[in-house]
């Protein structure tokens, strides 16, 4: 840690002009995000923002990053070198647009991340690209929803497409994309995906032309590299001026692969020297046989992710901020696996956790800061996994196919940071946003009777974690069917690690209740409630992973299914946190009576409105035995 | 550099010791781990639902393991990992110094095989 001279002395274009031109093209990510949304087939883009729109420069690199889905940069970045290496500079065209969803070519996390991208040529010189990527609902492959728990390799997993022209010089090629939707279950859905990242790109090669036009080709090569060294140059200088010299050191683990409840832990060792940034994931697990692992891109898009969130979230986010950032991996790894290896759980799983340990590596170094901005961004570990599940089956409401993929998990709690709770429905790498469950009931064969609070599920600590929520729902509708479905959590023995005395938040499971009469329940007026249905007594809890392959079905009105997301870790010893807040917590449903007293040492009293009063006199006392019953437990 | 606090551990760099916040007892010297000596215990899964409520899910695991770090002079939690049965306990921080001693050098070994490390641009 030192402090170093001007660190931007080297960049020719004056201040305001730059930031006019990274202004506009953060702008132009809103425009193209907007329309991803505006456009989307399905739920996922259009409620739930699992999409990304990157403008890159002619090599591939990042310039602009629209998203919440932050590993995405992984394979945003890959495409284009790609391509090169593939197809040759030579070969592109304006007017070229490429589809693409093939983890080992660098297109996807997962084949479900469907990318369109296109060359940004200007008077026939190449400026740039353009690309968007999003998840599409179903890919094809064995199971509905392409998550492929029993697939031994990424070829039985999903239709997948290594970059491939839909727009040849301008000409759309109906062929090449009826020959990717033909392997969907969701054809029209899925085509109207592709179509809206089409528009998107659109919007970026209108934008940027228009701006090559107002500074010239050289002009805004040169802005280009500019906004590059501007924040490669901002990014140095907080790493050396801000971040403590030292090695640093995390470790996480994924869990159950589908064939055992195997741990694979991901291991961490952080470098900071000088102004690099060393990430050395030596001792992370062998790649796992089935669907949990990531590729390459999913790694190099998870340290990107976790950088933007906790180094850097004010610096504008471009390949710069990446100059001074080195990565060593064993490679054949969980998260750096080897081909033909299945990875169509890597956004949920590995691609996720190595997000997670990333941020626990980093929330060391950043609280070790003397920068007060940086020691805010110190945090437990936010929700932690996606629960993934698909439910298909034969006739959704409206007499079609159905497909379903609940994204719920976007309002996992998020974790705990220095000074802050932890939020609700704050998602690591999404906005947070659940779809309502108007839109659910809507747009699948569904009828949700509960969505709760989840008591207790966050990390208990002195600044407590995000909450985390419960939802049961029942096939339901006139035409709807019986419904099968693929089931997949984490954190289910592993939970969501809290920070420096931070307890973990829960771990996640899915359950079902059989015969439940709810069919009989509506037909009288009523929805049953939690306890109606006795879920705490009839719960049966399903394995982390699970395949129903349509030898088993959720009874419409008869059988219910209970959903629970991940809330956030805690910080700090929760016997250090405000009686108050305790109380407050325990006032909302946050927290139970039993809680207080025993995770965070205060006694609470009901009172006749419900709420609860807390005798502060007793608090240290009680705290005092409570620490002291530590010490001599720990022995 | 006088020091810095990572948790609730400073870390005196001046007085070569790592010491607790909140009561400022020593932990143990400057470098080494301070989770290998304080007062430390194992909670199992069940444990955790008896000290919050049922409502609290961990699948038993016969691999997991929480451990608990604990200040022995005041009680503080310091912290609360997740771990596979067996592991030894991270080191949240290590002086560059320390750890080249020990021969692990990130750089340097960067610097002697630069094709085996992911840059980005
Ligand atoms: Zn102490």
């Amino acid at each position: 840690m030192s402090v170093t001279s001007a660190p931007t002395a080297h960049i020719q274009t004056d201040p305001v002009t730059l930031e006019v031109f990274s202004n506009r093209i953060q702008n132009l990510m809103k425009l193209m995000t907007s329309t991803l949304e505006n456009l989307a087939g399905t739920l996922v883009g259009r409620e739930s923002g699992d999409y990304s729109t990157a403008l890159l420069d002619r090599d591939g690199n990042t310039i602009a990053f629209g998203s919440m889905v932050g590993f995405h940069l992984g394979h945003m970045t890959s495409v284009v070198p790609w391509i090169y290496e593939n197809y040759g500079r030579d070969s592109l065209r304006p007017g070229d647009m490429f589809l693409s969803n093939d983890p080992y070519s660098g297109g996807a996390v997962h084949s479900n991340d469907v990318g369109v991208f296109a060359p940004i040529f200007v008077d026939d010189e190449l400026v740039g690209w353009t690309g968007c990527d999003m998840h599409c609902m179903d890919v094809g492959g064995a199971l509905p929803g392409s998550f492929v728990p029993n697939a031994i390799d990424v070829v039985a997993e999903a239709c997948r497409f290594s970059p491939v022209r839909i727009y040849g010089g301008g000409e759309y090629r109906p062929d090449v994309v009826r020959a990717f939707l033909v392997n969907t279950r969701l054809p029209e859905r899925v085509g109207q995906d592709i179509s809206a990242e089409v528009g998107a790109n659109h919007y970026a090669l209108k934008i940027v032309e228009e701006t090559v036009r107002e500074f010239g080709v050289e002009g805004y090569l040169q802005l280009v590299e500019d906004v590059k060294a501007f924040s490669e140059a901002r990014t140095r200088q907080r790493i050396e001026e801000e971040l403590v010299d030292g090695v640093y050191e995390y470790t996480d683990y994924e869990e159950h692969d589908f064939v055992s409840h195997t741990l694979y832990p991901i291991r961490v060792r952080l470098t900071v020297s000088g102004s690099e940034l060393f990430f050395d994931f030596s001792g992370t697990a062998a790649q796992a046989p089935s669907l949990i692992n990531c590729a390459r891109s999913g790694l190099k898009g998870a340290v990107m992710a976790a950088l933007l969130m906790q180094l850097v979230p004010d610096i504008p986010f471009n390949s710069g901020v990446m100059r001074p950032v080195r990565v060593f991996s064993e490679g054949g790894t969980i998260n750096d696996c080897t081909a033909p290896a299945p990875v169509s759980l890597a956004t949920a799983m590995a691609a996720w956790r190595t997000v997670d340990v990333v941020s626990g590596v980093l929330t060391r170094a950043v609280d070790a800061s003397p920068s007060q901005f940086l020691r805010e961004r110190a945090t437990a570990c936010w929700g932690g996994t996606w629960p993934v599940y698909v439910l298909s089956s034969t006739s959704d409401q409206y007499g079609q196919y159905s497909v379903f993929l609940n994204m719920d998990g976007s309002g996992e709690g998020s974790g705990a940071l220095r000074g802050v709770d932890g939020a609700r429905g704050s998602s690591v790498l999404l906005a947070g946003r659940v779809p309502s469950v108007e839109a659910h009931e809507l747009t699948e064969p569904n009828l949700y009777i509960a969505r709760r609070i989840w008591a207790d599920s966050a990390g208990a600590g002195r600044w407590r974690g995000g909450w985390s929520f419960q939802e049961i729902v029942t096939p339901w509708g006139e035409k709807a069917a019986d419904q099968s479905g693929t089931f997949c959590t984490s954190r289910n023995a592993v939970p969501t690690p809290g920070a420096f005395g931070g307890y973990p938040g829960s771990g996640v499971f899915y359950g079902v209740i059989e015969g439940a009469d709810i069919t009989g329940a509506v037909a009288d007026g009523r929805l049953p409630s939690w306890d109606d249905l006795d879920v705490d007594g009839t719960i049966e809890i399903l394995e982390a992973k699970e395949v129903w392959e349509g030898r088993r079905h959720l009874r419409k009105g008869h059988d219910a299914f209970v959903m629970t997301f991940a809330a956030g870790g805690g910080f700090g010893d929760p016997l250090e946190r405000d009686p108050d807040s305790v109380r407050a917590d325990a006032d909302e449903g946050i927290i139970s009576v039993e809680a207080a007293r025993q995770a965070y040492g205060v006694e609470l009293t009901p009172t006749a409105d419900g709420t609860f009063e807390v005798d502060l006199e007793r608090v240290e006392e009680h705290r005092a035995a409570v620490r002291a019953a530590r010490l001599r437990d720990a022995g | 550099m006088d020091g810095f606090t990572i948790g609730s551990v400073k870390y005196d760099h001046a007085a070569r010791e790592l010491t607790c916040e909140k009561c400022a007892g020593r932990l143990c010297a400057w470098g080494e781990n301070y989770k290998e000596s304080v007062a430390s215990r194992t909670v199992r899964a069940a444990e955790m639902r008896e000290r919050l409520s049922s409502s609290y899910y961990l699948k038993e695991h016969d691999e997991v393991e929480l451990r608990e770090f604990i200040c022995p002079h005041c009680g503080l939690l310091l912290d609360f990992e997740v771990y596979q049965a067996g592991e030894p306990a991270r080191l949240d921080y290590e002086p560059l110094e320390a750890a080249q001693a020990r021969g692990y050098d990130a750089r340097s070994l960067y610097q002697a095989a630069p094709e085996g490390w992911i840059t980005f641009s």
